[in-house]
């Protein structure tokens, strides 16, 4: 599998190998020697044959790159996180309750708009109370109980509308 | 000769405090500069003598906050005030209020101000003086002979609604025999956008061309020009490339505009830096506006004349004659001034944001760059996008936009996106290399915008530079045992 | 020193030999090709129904580009079933995922819906016991139908049989060595243990699902109506049961997965094996397609062989004036030290002697042992029994079954009766063995046996009063001769999987390294072996 960068809404498969005391990139189907050294004010890249002056700053899986007058960013995307669905219905859109209990307060209602890790419904069982978050951005489409209600485990608390395609 | 003043505050922010404070700095005068907490990195602040914190509810009313300002002034017993552009430059009631306590306003007087503020108080002073401006016909002077006066103008002219601003509602027109119906348009249509349908004509200069002239004067009567500047190449109203000298005037011409511009600052007792604007067109020019304060743009009249402009402001406000006379002004080669602004030109110039990463300036002969942020700084929309400005002088237009590609191309802001390399393609087009420019030059042109396709080599670049910085995609190499990374991709 | 090669290229005996080799290898790439990739078409649109990638497809995603991979028993099942199961239904190999050496098992939905038949589970269990010898992590790609239930007396109740798979699973467990099961299709009944053995698995929803007895069977067994989801889905097992440790929405998030999982793993300790830089041969590997003679029983040097697969073509030979017919020395392959032995003709006493000597050289110092075998057997006769070349050949047996370094063999040319024994046959617990195209493995050579039988035969009828023509008696020789001849083929071999895998020639110092590379995680006991009869 190789890896992904995404320029400017593009993707990018490379794969990068360490063979006879350097390294080669891999693009496609060409490979060539690539190197990267820094020297105080600007860095040297060399690909193939040609070296030239570079300027490059990460910023977690962000790479701004200045090289040959232009200046991009290219975005690593994490496999896992990049093969996940985008539409469809998933199960992430019901959210069941972990434990038996009982509700003390269902915070949110049909067609309200939620973010990832937003307290959905807050319920309490062996005398604790927990809060319980949605686990992705999304709409909620129903909301199964009421305060003061009691349930089981396992038993749905609220559904989210199918995520749509992104 | 002594310094001036013993200590100025600086009434702004970003690349032109850190302008003056050069300036200041190699005269030997103590720096005040007054900053909001979002500017707490930006290089004044941590170039200035002092640095006095102000508040507001927004980052720009802070900037906009007279009091505080002049009580930092006070409370750091600085004796003059420079307001730079923009913010409280250019209002009227903040150079009286610091007058009457007893600082001095780096400017002109606060009756230039007024004066020159009001666009239609100032039109009809040049005009009283027998300066020329584009023909009109304003409809409130006599509403029942509006159409035929706005007749008399003649074509191309411009209807303009009275209550409108920003180019909204304005419509041109070139053929005299619809003029009727397009004033009845026009009307219906400022009561629709303004709720008022009152007009005004003016006379409207086909691809017009944008020329300014530099003003100085003293408070002994003394006012010079030091020559024009052309800023035709704009977007939406907005200055992007300036440069002196002008490609388009003849060496009558100049001459006629300059003077032409000193004569009105002359006229107004005018002291201190000041602009004059003008459009100019098919060898007509007329005044548009003066602005009383120091531009944008001002270095590439530096960069040709050699004058310190920031120096001469100081020196003028502290009393003294000016310390070149018009003869003694002259011009030597060409300079550009490209702004450099935190935008995206490929998607429609929308603002961006970010934070400064890391920096890669140009040097060289012959380079300037005026720079408003450092490394560690975060761009928002809170202020103006303009983050600096490239100054790039030759000793002709040709080498001067040689070395601004060099320039362009060794630019490098990392964090946040800018125009660079839209400046780099605009210095480029052919067009432009020959002068050939007017104020409808990028509208017209929509192609310079758009981002070229990526060169092979350059892809492979971008993508060796990223792999190489990803810790997952080293790793993954690392990882590899020798014997099967040397085997490469063997089948049996 | 360089081995000088003595063969002349522009020679007609070579020039035959090449093209009839060459020709060999190329049909044994197009049959390596259909069994890999063609397939009916209604079975490669049945997996786009489902939703599900093809198995090469799986692979490309979970190896490390530019890696190289070694396929195990490509062409198994080639002469079984009718031809219908190419590959045995799966596909099992050693490559490298996320930088780590793994074995890999992957079940191909695109034959017979991956179902396992007698010939897939022996695939399965070979696969297995290479990773517990090479203390390889493994990779399963489960994707079955589950067993083939009409030959369910082939593959159920026996010792390697099904049952096998999981005690393997379970030794490999037991021994540290971790496995990760990605559950891309139905793991059913047996073939549910898969994941619930492995240390870790990902499973993919929707397609993915785990169970004892599916929907039909349960709904047999006790009339419950269930479906595949509510029953064995991704979110019942990674939620509720416990059975399945992380749900991906798709194959490529499930590989992805594994991937991450398998660069947990710990990394493997190497045993110290002394390496030094790799280098090609000095001779031209190709130059191997005519140096092998289109006639199995004629004669050719092995040192010519030995130039063209080791670094360098630099061979230290051991003895080269004694027992010649049994060349040995050390050399490298792709940097690793080796010992090699290699058959020159029939073993004799002295051959024999020197290779049980050579041997125990090479447990002393670690050394692992490769066997290039072209072998028709013991000397035979009177001088050489008073001599004692059965106990010499005892001897050879007792050192080659009571070593503790890695050996690989490779079956170059002919493997015939006991000279299999002595030179590390399939018994004898090789950690790889390989055949080369034009390979034959008998008891005894195909004319010689068809011959013995066939008298048995005429003397049979002529007991019965029959007397036979000529003709009479080739018409029942030819047909002996004939099926003789298929079932000492390489194709039959691999078929059966009495290999790991027919190899082009010119591929053999890959195959090679990677092998050696593999055996030396595990760590080797010092030399000791049974009583050597002197």
């Amino acid at each position: 599998m190789r890896h992904l960068f995404k320029l400017d809404n593009q993707e990018h498969a490379v794969w990068l190998t360490w063979r006879d005391g350097r390294y080669f990139l891999l693009i496609g189907d060409s490979e060539q020697p690539v190197a990267l050294e820094g020297a105080g004010g600007r860095d040297r890249l060399t690909v193939g044959n040609v070296t030239v002056p570079v300027l490059a700053a990460v910023d977690g899986d962000d790479i701004h790159i200045h090289v040959d007058g232009i200046t991009r960013t290219l975005r690593y995307l994490d496999p896992i996180r990049h093969y996940a669905a985008h539409s469809g219905a998933s199960v992430d859109d019901v959210i069941l309750a972990p434990m038996p209990g009982t509700v003390v307060q269902a915070i949110v209602s049909p067609g309200q708009a939620v973010a990832r890790g937003d307290t959905l419904v807050v319920i309490e069982s062996m005398k604790l109370e927990t809060a319980i978050k949605s686990p992705r951005d999304g709409v909620v489409e129903t909301v199964h109980v009421s305060t003061g209600m009691t349930f089981d485990r396992s038993a749905p608390l609220v559904t989210l509308a199918p995520a749509t395609g992104a | 000769m002594t310094k001036p003043f013993s200590r100025v505050l600086i009434a702004n922010r970003g690349e032109i405090a850190v302008r003056i404070i050069r300036t200041l700095r190699r005269l030997g005068i103590d720096s005040v500069v007054v900053f909001h907490e979002a500017d707490r990195a930006s290089p004044a602040v941590q170039q200035a003598d002092q640095a006095v914190e102000i508040k507001g509810s927004t980052p720009v009313a802070a900037y906009l906050d007279a009091e505080q300002i002049i009580a930092a002034a006070k409370s750091t017993g600085s004796e003059a005030i420079h307001p730079g552009y923009g913010f409280l430059s250019e209002n009227t009631a903040f150079a009286r209020a610091v007058a009457d306590a007893g600082i001095v306003f780096v400017g002109p007087t606060p009756d230039a101000i007024e004066l020159m503020g009001d666009k239609i108080r100032a039109r009809a002073f040049v005009e009283s003086h027998g300066f020329p401006v584009a023909p009109s016909a304003i409809e409130d002077d006599d509403p029942s002979t509006f159409n035929e006066r706005a007749r008399a103008v003649g074509a191309p002219l411009l209807i303009k609604p009275s209550a409108g601003g920003g180019g909204k509602g304005m419509r041109i027109v070139r053929d005299l025999s619809l003029l009727d119906e397009e004033i009845e348009r026009a009307r219906s249509e400022g009561q629709r956008y303004f709720g008022d349908g009152r007009l005004y004509v003016e006379r409207y200069v086909e691809n017009p061309r944008h020329i300014e002239v530099q003003v100085m004067g003293d408070a002994h009567g003394n006012v010079i020009h030091l020559f024009e500047r052309e800023c035709s190449v704009q977007r939406r109203f907005q200055k992007i490339v300036e440069e002196t000298p002008s490609p388009a005037l003849t060496p009558e011409l100049r001459v006629r505009i300059c003077e032409t511009a000193a004569g009105i600052a002359r006229a107004a007792g005018y002291r201190n830096a000041g602009t004059v604007e003008f459009i100019y067109g098919n060898g007509e020019f007329y005044f548009l506006e003066m602005n009383t304060r120091l531009q944008v743009e001002h270095p590439v009249t530096e960069m040709v004349t050699g004058i310190d402009l920031v120096a001469e402001q100081l020196s003028v406000a502290a009393g003294r004659p000016l310390s070149v006379s018009q003869a003694d002004v002259a011009v030597t080669g060409h300079a550009i001034e490209y702004r450099i602004y935190a935008e995206s030109p490929a998607q429609g110039f929308t603002p961006t944001t970010g934070r400064v990463l890391r920096l890669g300036l140009p040097e060289g002969d012959g380079i300037r760059l005026d720079l408003g942020i450092a490394e560690g700084q975060r761009v928002t929309s809170a202020f103006d996008p303009m983050l600096a400005k490239l100054v790039v002088h030759g000793a002709d237009r040709a080498e001067a936009i040689a070395r601004a590609d060099r320039a362009l191309a060794d630019f490098a802001l990392l964090g946040c996106e800018t125009n660079a390399e839209f400046l780099r393609r605009l210095n480029a087009d052919e067009a432009f290399g020959r002068g050939d420019v007017h104020t409808g030059f990028l509208d017209a042109n929509p192609q310079i915008a758009a981002e070229p396709e990526l060169e092979p080599a350059t892809l492979a670049r971008l993508l060796a530079t990223a792999s190489l910085l990803t810790r997952p995609v080293r790793d993954a190499a690392d990882a590899v045992p020798e014997l099967h990374a040397a085997m490469g991709a063997w089948r049996n | 020193m360089r081995i000088e090669s003595r063969l002349d290229v522009h020679s007609e005996e070579f020039r035959a030999n090449f093209a009839h080799n060459k020709a060999l290898a190329a049909e044994f790439h197009a049959r390596q090709q259909k069994a890999r990739f063609e397939r009916p078409a209604r079975d490669i649109e049945r997996l786009k129904r489902q939703n599900k990638l093809f198995v090469r497809d799986r692979l490309d995603l979970l190896l490390d580009p530019g890696t190289p991979f070694l396929e195990l028993s490509t062409l198994a099942a080639n002469q079984s079933y009718d031809g219908e199961v190419p590959g045995a239904g799966n596909v099992t190999g050693i490559g490298i995922v996320a930088g780590r050496e793994v074995m890999i098992h992957a079940d191909d939905g695109s034959v017979k819906g991956g179902a396992w038949y007698p010939l897939t589970i022996k695939k399965m269990v070979r696969a297995l016991d290479i990773a517990i010898e090479n203390r390889l992590p493994v990779v399963h790609l489960c994707d079955s139908a589950g067993g083939f239930l009409p030959a369910q007396a082939d593959l159920f109740a026996d010792k390697y049989y099904a049952g096998r798979l999981f005690r393997n699973q379970a030794i490999l467990s037991k021994r540290g060595i971790p496995q990760v099961a990605i559950v891309l299709g139905h793991c059913t009944a047996g073939g549910a243990y898969i994941p619930a053995l492995s240390e870790y698995n990902v499973i993919v929803r929707k397609t993915g699902a785990i169970f004892l007895g599916g929907p039909p069977l349960v709904k047999a067994a006790t009339g419950e109506e269930v479906t595949v989801e509510e029953l064995g889905g991704a979110d019942v097992h990674t939620r509720i049961s416990g059975t399945a440790d992380y749900p991906a929405d798709t194959e490529q998030q499930a590989i992805a997965i594994a991937r991450d999982i398998v660069a947990q793993f710990p990394k493997p300790q190497k045993l110290k094996l002394e390496r030094i830089a790799p280098e090609p041969p000095y001779y031209d590997p190709s130059e191997l397609y005519g140096i092998i003679p289109r006639d199995i029983k004629v004669q050719f040097d092995m040192r010519e062989v030995i130039a063209r697969v080791v670094d360098g073509s630099r061979f230290h030979e051991y003895q080269p004036a004694y027992g010649t017919t049994l060349v040995c020395g050390f050399a490298h392959i792709w940097g690793y030290h080796v010992g090699i032995l290699a058959n020159n003709g029939v073993l004799f006493n002295d051959s024999s002697l020197k290779a049980a000597h050579f041997m125990q050289l090479c447990n002393q110092h670690g050394v692992p042992m490769i066997f290039l075998q072209n072998i028709t057997g013991y000397m035979v006769g009177r001088e050489y029994e008073h001599r004692g070349i059965t106990k010499d050949g005892a001897k050879m047996i007792m050192a080659v079954a009571g070593s503790e370094v890695p050996k690989i063999t490779v079956m170059v040319n002919g493997s015939f009766g006991a000279g299999n024994y002595g030179m590390s046959g399939r018994a004898f617990d090789s950690r790889f063995l390989f055949t080369w195209p034009q390979h034959q493995i008998s008891v005894m050579g195909a004319e010689q046996a068809a011959n013995v039988l066939a008298e048995i035969k005429v003397r049979q009828l002529e007991r019965h009063g029959q007397t036979l023509t000529p003709e009479e008696i080739a018409a029942i020789r030819e047909p002996i001769l004939e099926e003789y001849r298929r079932q000492s083929s390489a194709y039959y071999s691999t078929s059966e999987i009495w290999d790991d895998g027919i190899l082009d020639p010119v591929d053999t110092r890959n195959a090679l390294g990677m092998a050696i590379c593999a055996s030396l995680n595990t760590p080797i006991d010092r030399p000791h072996y049974g009583v050597f009869r002197m």
